[in-house]
C-alpha cells in the first residue's frame, strides 16, 4: 500500500483527525493529502503538472464549491474522469444518494458516529480501493 | 302558440266567438218561437174569418131560397097543384139571373102529375103516395159535390109544410149553384193575405176543393184547436189549420208557408252574423294589443333574466307601470342587483380566499423547504460533532485509557453510549420526518412476502435469538411500498425486541376480516407487553413505556409507523398487559372491505 495517494476532501477538522487515525491505525496509505474545501480540491486535481492520487475521499459539504460540483467537475475532465472518488460523508439524504451515483461516484458510504464502526469502514476503504480493487489505467 | 302573447286573444277570441254564437242562437230560437205562437194565431184567425165569411155566405143563400119558398105562387102550386105557370114564372126570374144555377121545385100530394122545364129550372109534382117522389131532403145548405166536372153545392127550402095552410100537397125548393160561380177565391185570398192558400170541402172531408176545382185534401188529422207542421212533396213546410163553417157541412183549411211566417227569425240571423263576429274580431284585437303591453315587459323580463344567467349583471327592466308587472319589474330589478351584489361579493370572497390560499401555498412551499433544508443540515451537521465525541472518547479510551482509571474509562463508555444514542435518534427522527414528506406511490403489494423477508432478516441478524413466527400467506394490500415496508419493519423489529427475554419468542402476522369493516392486520408477540392504560400514549414520538436499560430504543418507531398508516387513510391500535405480549392492530384505508 506504501507510494499510493489518498486526497481526503474534508472541510471538519475532527473528521480529518478522526479518519487520518483511522487509516494510520491501519496502516493504510502514508501519503494523504488533505484539501479543506471544493477550490482547494479542484486546483489540486485539475493541476496538469500535479501527481494524480490513487483514491479521493470526497466529503459532500464543503464550503465555497460542494463535493457534488467537485465530482462533476472531475467527471468533466478527460484526465480525471476514471479517477476512483468515494463520497464519504454524514448524509444519507436519497437525494444525496441518487445525485452522488448520478454524477458518477464509484462508492457511497456513510459516516458512523461509533467511532469503531467508522474506523472499521475506512480500514475497508482503503483495503478495497488500494488494495483489491484494479484501477483504471493511467 | 306557447307565447302569452297568443294566447291571451286565441282564449278572448273563443270566449267571445262563443258567447257570440250562444246569444245569437238563444235570439234566433226565442224568436223563431215568438213567431211561431204569432203564425199560429194568425193562422187561427185567418182560418176563423174564412169560416165566418162563408157562413155568411151559405146564410144568404138559405134566406133567398126560404124567402123564393115562401112565394105565394110557389107555394100555392106545392100545396094545392094549381098555378103551375105562376111558380115557374118566379123561378124563372132567380134562373135568369143565375144562369148557372139549376133550379128544381119538387111536390107530392094530390092525383096528378106536373112536370114543367123551362130553361135551368124544373117544376115536379106526383101524387101521393107515388115511389117515385123523392124523400124530404134536410133544409139549409148541403154538402159539396161534384156535377159535370164542376163543383156545385145545393141550397134546401121546405115548402108547404107552414101550419094553417090548406092543401095536402108538400115539397121542396133546391138550387144548385157552382161555387166557381161564386164571388170570391180572389177576395179570400186577399183576405188571408200573402204565402197563404186555402181549401174548402165538406166536413167529412171526402171532397176538397180550391173554390173552382177539386183539389187534394190537407194532410193529417184535422183538429181546429191546433195547426199543423208538415212538409209538401217538395220538401216545403207549411203550417196550417182548419175551422167549421157554422150551419154548413162544410170546413175550410187554410195554411202558410213556413219559411215565410219565420223569415224574421232568418233575417235577424243574417243580420247578427257580421254583428258578432265583428265584435269578437274586435274583442280580439284590443286583446291583442292589451296582450302586447302586458307581455312586452315580460319578455324584456325574460330577456334580462338570460342576459343575467349569462353572468351580465348590469342589465335592467325599464318597467314603469304602477300595475301588477310594474311591481314585478320592480321587485325583478331589486332580485337582479341583490343578484350581482352577492355574486361580486363572492368574486371577491373567492378571489380574497384565492389569494389566501396562493400565500398559505407559498408559505407552505417556504416552509417545505426550510423543512427539507433543516433536515439536510440536521442529516450532516448535528451528527459530525456525535462523530467527535464518540471518536475522540474512543481515542481517548485507547491512548490514555490505563492513566484513567476504571472509573474514567466507564464514564468515556458512557459519553461514547450517549453520543451513539443520539446519533441513532437523529436518524430515526429523519426517517419520520422522511415519512411525512414523501409522495405515496400506489400498487399492490403482497404483504405476507413483505414481512417474512423482514424476519428471516431479523433472524439472521440475531442468530443468537430462538424465535417462532408464523405468517398468514396471501395477504395483498394497495399501499405505498417503501412506507408498508419501514412501518411492518417497525413493528416486527419492536415484535422481535419485546421478545428479546422469552425462551420460546412467538411473532404472528396476519388479518381479521371485519364484517363490512375494513380488513385489520395484526401483529402479535408473546412479549413483554405494557400496561393497556397507556396504549395511546404509544404513538407519539419519543414515547417510551419501557426503561431504555430494559428494551433499548428512541420512541419514534411507533410514531412513525401510526404516520404512515394514516398517510394510508387507515387507523392504528394496540392491545397488550404487561407480560401478556402485544398485539398491534391496523388498517388501510385504500382498500375496501371485503
Amino acid at each position: 500500500m506504501n507510494g499510493s495517494l489518498i486526497a481526503l476532501i474534508e472541510d471538519n477538522p475532527d473528521d480529518e483527525a478522526l479518519t487520518l487515525r483511522a487509516l494510520k491505525k491501519h496502516g493504510i496509505a502514508n501519503d494523504i493529502v488533505v484539501l479543506r474545501d471544493g477550490v482547494e480540491a479542484l486546483a489540486f486535481l485539475l493541476a496538469p503538472d500535479q501527481p494524480l492520487p490513487h483514491l479521493v475521499l470526497l466529503d459532500l459539504k464543503l464550503p465555497r464549491v460542494n463535493g457534488l460540483e467537485v465530482l462533476q467537475r472531475l467527471r468533466a475532465e478527460p484526465r480525471t474522469r476514471l479517477l476512483p472518488v468515494v463520497i464519504l460523508t454524514s448524509s444519507n439524504e436519497e437525494r444525496d444518494l441518487i445525485e452522488g451515483y448520478r454524477l458518477g461516484a464509484n462508492s457511497y458510504v456513510r459516516k458512523p458516529v461509533d467511532f469503531v464502526q467508522f474506523s472499521d469502514a475506512v480500514q475497508q476503504l482503503g483495503l478495497y480501493w488500494l488494495v483489491l480493487n484494479q484501477a483504471p489505467p493511467r | 302558440m306557447s307565447s302569452l302573447r297568443w294566447r291571451l286573444p286565441v282564449l278572448i277570441l273563443a270566449l267571445l266567438a262563443s258567447i257570440g254564437i250562444a246569444f245569437t242562437w238563444t235570439a234566433y230560437r226565442e224568436m223563431r218561437h215568438a213567431l211561431r205562437l204569432a203564425a199560429d194565431e194568425r193562422v187561427h184567425n185567418a182560418a176563423t174569418q174564412l169560416a165566418d165569411l162563408l157562413a155568411q155566405t151559405a146564410a144568404a143563400r138559405t134566406a133567398e131560397s126560404r124567402r123564393l119558398a115562401a112565394d105565394v105562387a110557389v107555394q100555392r102550386f106545392v100545396v094545392t097543384g094549381e098555378g103551375p105557370d105562376a111558380a115557374l114564372l118566379v123561378l124563372r126570374a132567380l134562373g135568369r139571373r143565375n144562369q148557372q144555377a139549376r133550379i128544381w121545385l119538387s111536390a107530392r100530394g094530390g092525383t096528378s102529375s106536373t112536370h114543367l122545364t123551362s130553361d135551368n129550372v124544373t117544376l115536379d109534382r106526383v101524387p101521393e103516395p107515388s115511389g117515385a117522389a123523392p124523400a124530404m131532403p134536410t133544409e139549409g145548405v148541403g154538402a159539396l159535390q161534384v156535377n159535370d166536372g164542376r163543383v156545385t153545392y145545393r141550397t134546401i127550402a121546405i115548402v108547404g109544410a107552414t101550419p094553417g095552410q090548406a092543401g095536402d100537397g108538400v115539397g121542396f125548393l133546391s138550387i144548385e149553384r157552382p161555387l166557381s160561380s161564386s164571388a170570391g177565391a180572389t177576395l179570400m185570398e186577399r183576405l188571408i193575405g200573402s204565402g197563404a192558400t186555402f181549401r174548402f170541402g165538406n166536413a167529412s172531408g171526402d171532397l176538397w176543393t180550391d173554390l173552382s176545382k177539386p183539389v187534394e185534401g190537407p194532410p193529417g188529422v184535422l183538429s181546429e184547436s191546433t195547426t199543423l207542421s208538415f212538409a209538401d212533396t217538395s220538401r216545403t213546410r207549411y203550417l196550417g189549420t182548419t175551422a167549421q163553417i157554422a150551419g154548413t157541412p162544410w170546413r175550410v183549411w187554410v195554411q202558410f208557408n213556413e219559411a215565410s211566417l219565420m223569415q224574421p227569425a232568418a233575417t235577424l240571423l243574417r243580420r247578427m252574423w257580421p254583428w258578432t263576429a265583428g265584435l269578437t274580431l274586435l274583442g280580439v284585437v284590443a286583446v291583442w294589443f292589451l296582450s302586447a303591453r302586458i307581455t312586452r315587459p315580460l319578455e324584456q323580463m325574460a330577456g334580462t333574466a338570460d342576459a343575467i344567467a349569462s353572468g351580465d349583471y348590469s342589465h335592467r327592466v325599464s318597467v314603469t307601470a304602477r300595475d301588477e308587472i310594474g311591481r314585478l319589474g320592480a321587485a325583478f330589478n331589486m332580485m337582479a342587483s341583490r343578484v350581482g351584489e352577492s355574486h361580486d361579493a363572492l368574486e371577491a370572497r373567492v378571489q380574497a380566499r384565492t389569494q389566501e390560499l396562493q400565500q398559505s401555498a407559498a408559505e407552505l412551499t417556504a416552509s417545505n423547504r426550510e423543512l427539507e433544508a433543516f433536515s439536510y443540515s440536521v442529516s450532516h451537521d448535528l451528527r459530525a460533532p456525535l462523530r467527535s465525541v464518540d471518536g475522540f472518547s474512543q481515542a481517548l479510551l485507547e491512548d490514555c485509557g490505563d492513566r484513567l482509571g476504571p472509573d474514567g474509562q466507564e464514564h468515556l463508555r458512557r459519553i461514547r453510549a450517549a453520543a451513539q444514542h443520539m446519533g441513532q435518534l437523529i436518524d430515526d427522527l429523519l426517517k419520520l420526518a422522511r415519512v411525512t414528506r414523501a409522495e405515496l406511490n400506489f400498487e399492490r403489494i403482497d404483504l405476507s412476502a413483505m414481512a417474512q423477508g423482514t424476519l428471516t432478516a431479523l433472524s439472521e441478524k440475531h442468530q443468537d435469538r430462538a424465535v417462532e413466527w408464523h405468517v398468514q400467506p396471501g395477504l395483498e394490500a394497495t399501499g405505498d411500498a417503501r412506507l408498508l415496508q419501514i412501518a411492518l419493519t417497525n413493528l416486527l423489529e419492536n415484535a422481535w425486541k419485546f421478545t428479546g427475554k422469552r425462551p420460546q419468542a412467538h411473532i404472528e402476522f396476519g388479518v381479521r376480516n371485519g364484517r363490512g369493516q375494513p380488513r385489520e392486520y395484526f401483529v402479535k408477540d408473546n412479549g413483554a407487553g405494557f400496561d393497556g392504560t397507556y396504549a395511546s400514549k404509544l404513538f407519539g414520538a419519543f414515547q417510551r413505556l419501557h426503561h431504555s436499560g430494559d428494551f433499548p430504543g428512541t420512541g419514534i418507531g411507533l410514531a412513525t409507523v401510526q404516520r404512515i398508516v394514516s398517510r394510508h387513510g387507515g387507523q392504528i391500535r394496540a392491545e397488550s398487559a404487561p407480560e401478556q405480549g402485544a398485539t398491534f392492530w391496523f388498517t388501510l384505508q385504500a382498500e375496501q372491505a371485503i
